[in-house]
């Protein structure tokens, strides 16, 4: 047993002699002992299959927009890069966790003998009522409830294992970094038709803009829409001007 | 030469950059010629009437464009000038000046009604302010439109100077106002910065505009 009450094992993929609570062989950067840690890649995929990206806040954070996929359970450098993507994210959301929560490392290691069982209960109850916060601060979001994962202290108690990742709350979706609702190749010709097209194309144009800017909540849509107007009455005031040009032509020649 | 003669010289050297000034085309108030032809009049006058309503109403701080009902009644008021235009540029009909003037009147109020609520306008916000409330907002304005051509047509109340610096300021806050919007579109600067950096880009745009029809034009038709 090492200092952390753990045994040794052999890397099932370089044989080589490591931590047998290792979620990530030394060596070969494999990813290991999955089973210890299905509540950890649970919280990840949960996170990671989600289309959107997220916002993060005090309490709640996600995962999302790491990956494109779910978790691959091959090992790859792309695992790993993730694994210290999420470890960064880890860190700064734990800054954001109370201080007394912070202070106490027992939850983050081996339980210590030394701290009392009522002290344990007693953290124990602040992070309970950290995740009721969370909970109805991420339903005012209006976001989807997503069931409270066993606390790190809850899960030292239990049993003497490196305790998981605290909970993922849930997290609002934010518009500007929803999923496009417009392709790219639609928005290629409406632009194109209101650039090249004399007269009737900048009509479309502003008239797809219109429509455009005023849809609520599809923000893909009311930027390109902005974007759309902008272009189409300057090549309006473009196209006046260049008919003026042409009118000084005509009167010269 | 007094201060009068040199602010007209100056609106007459900006008109012919952005317009034919053609004789036969143009207004003229109290025997002398406006610095646009009747159809740019009509637009930049346009633009100004819609400026000055929205200043007015306090609409300048409009974020929400109209309703898409409004919006396209909007748009389609620039119809008649395009379908004046192209048929007497195509020699399909003839026009006079009043159409031209009326049918630019309708052209140059929609733009300026446009461009106010897109410089303001808000992606990842709530607009609320909008620059037209109801139909009967833009039934004023087209009457606002016929009743300042019907003026100046036939009872020419407005002096020259009025009309001419209508026109320049409605020329200028196009050019600027643009400049404007895509300056912060681009997020460049912030609110009074913006204001200088537009003035001085439609400095820049009319410099521009002077080299090509004054030098690169007039070698291309020596040539």
């Amino acid at each position: 047993m090492n200092s952390f009450g753990e045994g040794r094992t052999v890397c099932s993929f370089c044989g080589e002699d490591i931590s047998a609570s290792a979620k990530r062989c030394p060596y070969c950067g494999s990813i290991l002992n999955r089973e210890s840690n299905a509540n950890n890649d649970d919280i990840k995929t949960e996170g990671l299959n989600r289309d959107s990206s997220s916002i993060y806040n005090s309490d709640s954070y996600s995962f999302g927009g790491l990956f494109d996929n779910s978790i691959n359970t091959d090992t790859t450098a792309k695992d790993f890069i993730n694994e210290e993507k999420i470890n960064e994210k880890m860190d700064s959301m734990l800054e954001n966790l109370p201080d007394d929560l912070i202070n106490d490392k027992s939850g983050l290691f081996d339980e210590k003998p030394n701290v009392p069982f009522e002290e344990k209960i007693e953290i124990s109850a602040k992070e309970e009522e950290f995740s009721r916060n969370s909970e109805q601060k991420s339903q005012e979001f209006g976001a989807p409830y997503r069931p409270v994962m066993p606390s790190p202290m809850q899960n030292n108690m239990q049993n003497n294992m490196r305790p998981q990742r605290p909970p993922l709350k849930s997290t609002p979706d934010v518009g500007a970094h929803s999923k496009p609702t417009m392709s790219n190749a639609m928005k290629v010709f409406i632009t194109s038709l209101a650039t090249f097209v004399p007269g009737l194309g900048q009509l479309i144009g502003v008239i797809a803009a219109i429509v455009f800017m005023n849809t609520e909540g599809d923000t893909d849509k009311r930027s390109f829409g902005l974007a759309l107007l902008i272009n189409s009455i300057v090549i309006f005031v473009l196209w006046i001007i260049a008919c003026c040009i042409l009118g000084v032509l005509s009167s010269e020649f | 030469m007094n201060i009068m003669n040199i602010i007209s010289r100056i609106y007459f050297f900006i008109g012919s950059l952005v317009c034919h000034q053609i004789p036969e085309r143009t207004i003229y108030i109290d025997g002398k010629p406006l610095p646009l032809c009747a159809r740019d009049t009509g637009i930049y006058l346009g633009i100004f009437i819609a400026l000055i309503y929205c200043i007015v109403r306090g609409k300048l701080k409009a974020d929400k464009l109209p309703s898409t009902r409004n919006g396209i009644l909007l748009v389609l008021l620039t119809v008649p000038m395009m379908i004046d235009a192209v048929s007497s540029y195509a020699s399909v009909r003839q026009t006079d000046n009043t159409i031209r003037l009326v049918t630019g009147l309708f052209f140059g109020m929609p733009i300026a009604l446009l461009l106010i609520p897109a410089a303001n306008y808000k992606v990842y916000g709530t607009n609320k302010l909008k620059v037209i409330d109801s139909r009967l907002d833009l039934l004023l304005l087209v009457f606002i439109n016929v009743f300042a051509s019907f003026v100046i047509l036939k009872f020419g109340i407005p002096t020259w100077w009025l009309l001419a610096t209508a026109c320049i300021v409605g020329l200028v806050f196009l050019i600027s106002r643009i400049a404007y919007t895509v300056l912060k579109l681009l997020n460049t600067g912030n609110e009074k910065t913006r204001i200088v950096y537009s003035l001085i880009i439609t400095m820049a745009f009319f410099m521009i505009l002077y080299i090509f029809k004054y030098h690169m034009l007039r070698w291309i038709i020596q040539n």
